[in-house]
């Protein structure tokens, strides 16, 4: 009988899918940012999300500054990446922010 | 006679170029410039064939892992190394191992093995960042249904090759970005009486990691990206050609375009790849081939294979992905007795799935495809996946 084990595939997907903790975003854990801010990470997500899920940079919080710095500079260095230097410090500033406010922002915890 | 490569003078200059800028770098570097990074990606997959008892005589079902780990070190602002390594059904391979030497954003050198810029997909090939648990059939490395038949997709990604990478990028402003790569690679590989490529002699060692015929494989992209606020259009072009026998007599071609449409957080891609591929035609194609010759009497070398997808995908909640697939592939050209393709084939999959944020970078895909085939019966292939990244 093959359809059961594609139902209880589906069951399974649903059930872990149900330990799905909320959903946390670049801001998650920090102190309320500047507007400026806010819309620098809005930007980022979409810029990060182009490749990869933001989760990705989510989870990495927590690394500090230096290696944000070089982690964009790759990003924006592969093709098509729509990332221009500019759009590279919208970013950093972003993420400076993070590094500073996110004072529980451990790398692997976050 | 001695034949000549004419790639040869293509690549002696972008080794002489590479060499010329790497001895211009300061040689004396601070450790505070000295950066490494590391990131890594799990996906363990289970794909059951509903329509099949025994999924395994027309695909890999069932569980697969693949697992990668990279390393990156930057030597500087401009130099950088890059390794990764990655676990599949192959077994572990070298996914990178390369250096990147970055003159100006307009100019960067890529030297080692690595994946060519070849379309859109292949800068996403990585499980963790993709939201299905397989690729788009264009660039099916082992996944599909009737893989054996088909022999996968045409470039299956990654494509993982030895060679030299010429690349940059230029913003004419902030809205248009031009992207360009040129590289030499040593292709793929097949035996003399071949009648497509042998992706096993690319991942043997007993095969060496080196150049089966002497002669690279040469190739290039061309992308224009045009940006406005957090609308992006991309389109751009690939080509590959070279040979793969070791006799350096057959030939390929490999032709590409692709499209993807950002709006926000909602994406349409598409992609377009086509392959036309010089068979040997053996000193009896009578007997060799299920098809006999054209009305000139001559058998047709060559066989095409096109492929394509248009995807969607949509966030439907905070934590949940929506996507929508479509992607096919046609080959047409004689082929060998005993294949179960004829000399026109083809297949169209309908892919619709989902990607689910669990915790941090965790997530589950689960998708369902049906794949309609012209010279098989429909099958359909369920995923189930859990994908991880840090």
């Amino acid at each position: 009988m093959t359809t059961p084990r594609a139902s209880r595939i589906a069951l399974l997907g649903l059930l872990l899918g149900g330990c799905a903790d909320t959903p946390r975003g670049l801001l998650t854990g920090t102190s309320t940012p500047p507007p400026e801010v806010a819309q620098a990470c809005a930007f980022t997500t979409t810029k990060c999300a182009r490749c990869h899920p933001i989760d990705r940079v989510v989870v990495s919080r927590g690394i500090g500054f230096g290696r944000w710095q070089m982690y964009v500079e790759q990003m924006r260095l592969k093709p098509s990446s729509s990332i221009s230097p500019q759009d590279a410090d919208v970013i950093l500033r972003c993420l400076q922010f993070v590094e500073e406010a996110c004072v529980d922002c451990k790398q692997g915890r976050s | 006679m001695v034949q000549r490569n004419p790639c040869r003078p293509a690549v002696l200059a972008f080794a002489a170029a590479f060499a010329a800028a790497f001895a211009a770098l300061p040689s004396a570097r601070a450790d505070k410039d000295v950066e490494r990074n590391f990131a890594g990606s799990i996906q363990l997959d289970y794909m059951a064939i509903p329509t099949r008892s025994i999924g395994r005589e027309i695909a890999l079902d069932a569980a697969t892992a693949e697992v990668s780990l990279k390393v990156t070190q930057d030597f500087g602002d401009r130099l950088s190394a890059s390794v990764k390594l990655c676990v599949a059904c192959h077994g572990v391979e070298a996914g990178m191992a390369f250096f990147d030497l970055r003159i100006a954003d307009e100019l960067s050198f890529r030297v080692g093995r690595f994946t060519p810029q070849f379309g859109s997909f292949p800068i996403r090939h990585d499980p963790a960042n993709h939201r299905t648990s397989d690729k788009p059939l264009p660039y099916d490395m082992g996944r599909m249904l009737r893989l054996s038949e088909w022999n996968m997709g045409i470039l299956p990604s990654p494509w993982v090759d030895n060679g030299i990478e010429l690349s940059g990028a230029h913003f004419f402003s902030q809205a248009v970005q031009l992207d360009y790569a040129a590289y030499a690679v040593g292709g793929p590989r097949a035996n003399s009486d071949a009648t497509d490529f042998d992706y096993k002699q690319s991942r043997s060692g007993e095969a060496y990691y080196v150049d089966n015929n002497s002669r690279p494989a040469v190739g290039g992209q061309l992308a224009l990206n045009v940006l406005r606020g957090t609308t992006t259009v991309t389109a751009g072009v690939s080509g590959m050609a070279g040979t793969y026998d070791p006799l350096n007599k057959l030939s390929f071609q490999i032709a590409g375009a692709h499209l993807v449409v950002q709006v926000s957080r909602i994406f349409l891609r598409a992609e377009y790849l086509a392959r036309r591929t010089e068979m040997s035609l053996g000193t009896d194609p009578a007997a060799r081939f299920k098809y006999g010759p054209g009305k000139d009497g001559k058998f047709d070398p060559y066989s095409l294979k096109q492929g394509f997808y248009a995807e969607l995908e949509v966030p439907l909640t905070d934590r949940v992905d929506g996507v929508l697939r479509w992607d096919g592939l046609r080959r047409q050209g004689n082929v060998v007795q005993g294949s179960d393709l004829r000399s026109d084939s083809a297949l169209l999959r309908y892919t619709v799935g989902a990607s689910i944020k669990v915790r941090g970078a965790t997530r589950i895909k689960l998708s369902a495809e049906l794949y309609d085939f012209s010279d098989f019966d429909d099958e359909v292939a369920i995923h189930l996946a859990l994908a991880g990244a840090l």
